[in-house]
């Protein structure tokens, strides 16, 4: 009987994530025949890999308390946010949409999430509140899920949608939002680049490639 | 000789001016569509098809082809400079071709996937033109069992792909299998693990899973860490492949073009397995494995090769048998039909011209993409010095627009970034999205072949092993996993012995 | 739920008062710009196929671009339903199938349209006969000899589909509830090239598809013809005798493929569509075209909206039975 300690806290939490996922996709699952191995149904495969990933997620955190490993890698949260952000939006918008579908609803209560969060983030640091450190990582993860989950049910109410403004509104959109990922950003070279790709997107996917893609529905119609 | 006046006819017909302008046009869209991340040779031939209306068959055909195996040279490239495969096919290649373009060596991973590519596609085209009609049987001969089986070693594959912890590498390849369930059930209808969600009822996208955990977690991950990322560009380094480096490759190479023309062949897009295949092999038969995953050009030569010859190779079942193996052969049936003519055993005989025209048109679309592509190096390199700050906006707009066209559906685009968050999830545990992606692309196949080879047999899993060729590929399959095993578990005995003393 | 419902009576409030006050208007420019042809199944299939033969040339006649949109998804279901759903100004159109209007009904129980309420039909744009085929190497070498031994061997024979809600499915579904034999093995492939492929080798002992796809295959002698289900024989395969022929005369059922706007489109919108379909239909390149591919052309009658309007209710009631009898359930 040592003391508890875990000495790869990296493969610990990966197998708190497999365990995850195999539980949940046996929920989602579990409406679905098994039949047997001889005439298999819908569900045999789907529950036993899902039984699999856990029982190997379960492997990974047994052998994370014998097997010494890596830490815990800090998440790039700013990253994270503007890269998905910025093609969310492209998603949102390229067509325009309204939040009467499932994956609009969960898009759009993920935007509004984020604004709030990134604002009281800032609020937060402002006011000389820590925000480092796992235990407040983890606090803000779950708060930022919990506020998708609220706004997802509460969104009907609001009615959102968001314009058809095609490509060459959306293409620097996501480009633009995209750059304040990055601390390096000059903002002039990024707007003047993001003019210029979208024109030469313009022109490759819609003129060359003929691809039909929107390109600016309320100035030419299509 | 009757191929080699068969082979005069064709290039007869393919040297024609209007001819050669065709292919050079198919080849260079299949090189812009390959390289741009998320536009495939599927959206693009579809797209095509209407512009080509007014061409006479043969020609329109060429084009179409062109375009097709042109996409799997551009494919390699993106997946080399930004760690972003394209297509299944392309996976391998950002293994050990990224981190030469890391090392500085982006223009000897280019060059030797170039010329891996060309020697490949001219093998491959040989082999149409002599044995193409009785290879044919090759593919009639594998049932759905011989399917199962071939797919099991596809499988065992991807262990061998690993670099780290083999127990991670099985947990992805088995969430891989999971997530390929997703979606309408072949035998029933019944929709899996969709939420109720319509976009998802034909399951996920290949292109959108790969694009989000390979393009969008990448540039999640490079925007963390503004010191490795920037090595891509510190040295350029030469833009071909010396002597000894072609020393290296040359044996990887024709390995990978035998394993990918024959794989090539099979129906269900057994083209895939190609590259994986070869990766395996050459590691295996490396004198020092550990080099790969870090730069090693076997690592890059064989899969491409294999690549390239799959490609060319998966136009057999179509041009003898009318039956097409893949999405993109499916789709040139129906160019085919279009154009009035109708795929079928008769095309060799009825259709002459078209026939072996084509197959000279691949040849010489090889030596083009060869011509197009060895200056283009030169380009793509000059890319790379495009700082990180202005690289990542661009790349993420070129996927956003890639994977809407795909479909015409902004919520893949939303579905992709979902997977970018994934797949950042899975890099800071320290898993590989390589295993992952395998065994997705395999377990749609895998499942469907199984059952169908179980309802076949009434239920009798002996079926699996009484087919001669299906016990075959056991074994094979068997005996990899062996040998990928044993070393890793001899060496997990010295690390445990090292901690005990 | 009462955002929804408020949102559809406005949006229905609104077209009714553009309806009334600017029919004509609305016709007369139309169409001033692209119109989109939805196809709900992948480019290079036998529907995209027709929908880009047959919109080719309506785009010369109606002096707009017609787009094809291929969006594949649940059976075509996914997007049959959108276009059930939009503005019924003529500007979306879908190349509709048996599959997504015949045979959706019985296969999907939450199904969000009605393929008779909800679209307004404009015509049919090619018939395509089925024909039934066995691996080379059967034992019976017709339909009276097919039947009897499928009879005889339930237990060994292997049917296969190109997946749930296929044409190859549902006719073959129709077959066997008609020889009283629903419990035969059936086996799913993703689509008629693989099916084709076991059949062609071997591993499977028949199937039912559309001549499209099985003509090569039985001229080389690749599979055998059992009977083709039209009242007479057909001029690209005039050694397949007609299932009226061969014992079956109640099995009369082909694939088609029939343009469709969503429900309320203006008459004058409907009339300016039927004729360029009309038009593209009687050009003889395009005829041919279509012809090239085994389709049968059908004559004006058939084709009208009347037309298609008779075959559609013709063919749900002839499958609705049979397919709710598999027990195979699309969500």
């Amino acid at each position: 009987m040592g003391k508890f300690r875990i000495a790869s806290p990296q493969d610990f939490a990966g197998g708190l994530f497999l365990i995850a996922i195999g539980l949940g996709a046996y929920w989602a699952s579990s409406n679905l025949g098994m039949g047997t191995l001889r005439a298999m149904g819908p569900g045999m495969l789907p529950k036993s890999l899902a039984v699999i990933v856990a029982g190997l997620g379960a492997l990974l955190l047994l052998t994370s308390f014998r097997v010494e490993g890596p830490g815990l890698e800090r998440w790039s949260i700013r990253g994270l946010f503007f890269v998905l952000l910025g093609s969310c939006l492209f998603a949102l918008t390229i067509r325009g949409s309204d939040i009467s579908g499932t994956p609009e609803r969960i898009a759009s209560a993920m935007l509004i999430a984020s604004v709030i969060f990134l604002a009281a983030l800032f609020v937060a640091t402002r006011m000389g509140i820590a925000t480092d450190g796992h235990a407040v990582r983890a606090g803000m993860l779950a708060t930022y899920v919990a506020a998708v989950f609220v706004i997802y049910h509460v969104a009907p109410v609001i009615d959102l949608s968001f314009p058809a403004i095609g490509l060459i509104a959306a293409g620097p959109l996501v480009a633009i939002v995209s750059a304040f990922a990055s601390p390096e950003t000059k903002w002039g070279e990024v707007i003047m680049f993001a003019t210029f790709m979208t024109a030469l997107c313009a022109g490759l996917f819609k003129y060359a490639l003929g691809l039909p893609i929107p390109l600016a529905p309320w100035l030419l119609g299509y | 000789m009757d191929l080699f006046s068969n082979l005069s006819l064709g290039f007869g017909v393919a040297l024609s001016l209007k001819n050669l302008a065709l292919c050079f046009t198919g080849c260079f869209i299949g090189t812009l569509i390959g390289v741009l991340p998320g536009v495939g040779p599927i959206a693009t031939i579809a797209m095509l098809l209407p512009i080509t209306f007014g061409i006479d068959p043969v020609g329109a055909l060429i084009m179409l082809a062109g375009i097709y195996y042109g996409a799997q040279y551009g494919g390699s490239t993106t997946a080399i400079l930004v760690n972003i495969p394209g297509e299944a096919t392309s996976v391998v290649t950002t293994l050990d071709g990224h981190q030469m373009a890391k090392q500085g060596r982006a223009g000897v991973a280019l060059g030797i996937s170039a010329i891996g590519s060309f020697i490949a596609g001219s093998f491959a085209t040989i082999l149409i033109a002599a044995l193409g009609a009785p290879l044919t049987k090759l593919a009639l001969l594998f049932g759905p069992a011989e399917y199962f089986s071939l797919m099991v070693m596809g499988l065992c594959f991807a262990v061998v792909l690993a670099r780290g912890s083999i127990l991670k590498a099985v947990a992805m390849i088995m969430l891989g299998l999971l997530l390929s369930t997703i979606g309408t059930d072949l035998e029933t209808g019944q929709e899996r693990m969709t939420f109720g969600f319509a976009p998802l009822s034909d399951g996920l996208d290949f292109a959108v899973l790969a694009m989000g955990i390979f393009g969008f977690a990448e540039v999640i991950k490079n925007l963390e860490n503004p010191e490795t990322r920037d090595v891509v560009k510190q040295k350029v380094g030469r833009l071909l492949p010396n002597g000894t480096e072609m020393r290296q490759a040359a044996a990887p190479i024709a390995r990978g073009t035998l394993l990918g023309s024959i794989l090539g062949i099979l129906p269900g897009n057994g083209a895939v397995l190609g590259p994986f295949a070869s990766y395996t092999l050459e590691k295996k038969l490396a004198q020092d494995p550990s080099r790969f995953g870090r730069g090693a050009i076997e690592g890059v030569a064989g899969p491409e090769s294999a690549n390239n010859a799959g490609a060319q190779t998966s136009f057999i079942p179509l041009l003898t048998l009318g039956i097409p193996p893949n999405a993109v052969m499916a789709l040139m049936v129906g160019a085919m039909t279009i154009h009035g003519v109708i795929p079928g055993p008769q095309v060799m005989t009825k259709n002459p011209q078209l026939f072996w025209g084509m197959i000279a048109s691949m040849w010489i679309g090889n030596l083009m993409l060869l011509i197009i592509n060895l200056p283009l190096i030169g380009l793509w390199v000059k890319l790379l010095k495009v700082p990180y700050r202005l690289m990542f906006p661009a790349i993420l707009l070129f996927c956003c627009i890639g994977i809407y066209s795909i479909n015409n559906s902004p919520v893949d685009v939303a579905m992709t970034a979902f997977f970018g968050l994934f797949g950042y999830a899975l890099v800071k545990f320290g898993f590989e999205p390589a295993p992952l992606l395998l065994g997705y692309v395999l377990g749609k196949l895998l499942e469907e072949k199984m059952r169908q080879a179980l309802i076949i047999s009434r239920g009798s899993f002996m079926t699996f092993v009484e087919r001669p060729i299906s016990a075959g590929l056991l074994l094979v399959a068997l005996v990899i996993l062996v040998v990928a095993l044993l070393p890793s578990i001899s060496k997990k005995r010295n690390v445990v012995f090292t901690e005990n003393s | 739920m009462t955002t929804l419902t408020r949102r559809a009576a406005l949006g229905a409030a609104a077209v009714a008062a553009s309806l009334a006050m600017s029919n004509g208007a609305q016709a007369q420019g139309y169409p001033n710009k692209p119109i989109t042809m939805m196809v709900a199944f992948a480019a290079g299939g036998p529907t995209d196929v027709i929908a880009r033969i047959v919109s080719e040339h309506m785009s010369k006649t109606l002096g707009q671009q017609i787009i094809i949109e291929n969006v594949a998804g649940a059976g075509g279901t996914t997007t049959t339903a959108r276009v059930a759903a939009a503005a019924p100004d003529g500007y979306t159109l879908i190349m509709g199938q048996m599959g997504t209007h015949a045979a959706a009904p019985a296969l999907y129980p939450n199904l969000r349209y009605n393929p008779v309420t909800d679209f307004t039909p404009i015509g049919v744009a090619g018939i395509t006969p089925i024909v039934i085929v066995t691996k080379k190497d059967f034992p019976a070498n017709n339909l009276r000899e097919f039947v009897a031994y499928v009879k005889a061997n339930p237990d060994k024979v292997n049917q296969a589909h190109a997946g749930i809600g296929s044409t190859a499915f549902t006719t073959c579904v129709l077959l066997k509830a008609q020889m009283g034999v629903q419990k035969l093995n059936a086996v799913a492939y993703r689509g008629t090239g693989p099916a084709l492929n076991d059949l062609v080798g071997g591993q499977v002992d028949f199937m039912c598809d559309q001549v499209t796809n099985l003509t090569p295959q039985i001229t080389a002698g690749n599979v055998k013809a059992m009977g083709i289900a039209t009242p007479a024989r057909l001029a690209v395969l005039p050694n397949v005798p007609t299932t009226t022929e061969g014992g079956m005369p109640d099995y009369q059922i082909s694939g088609w493929n029939a343009i469709f706007g969503p429900k309320g489109l203006p008459a004058d919108i409907q009339a300016r569509l039927v004729d360029a379909l009309d038009k593209a239909l009687e050009d003889p390149a395009t005829n041919k075209r279509l012809a090239d591919l085994g389709t049968v052309i059908p004559n004006k009658t058939e084709r009208a909206p009347a037309g298609l309007a008779a075959i559609l209710a013709r063919d749900l009631a002839l499958l609705d039975k049979p397919l709710r009898e598999t027990g195979a359930v699309g969500q």
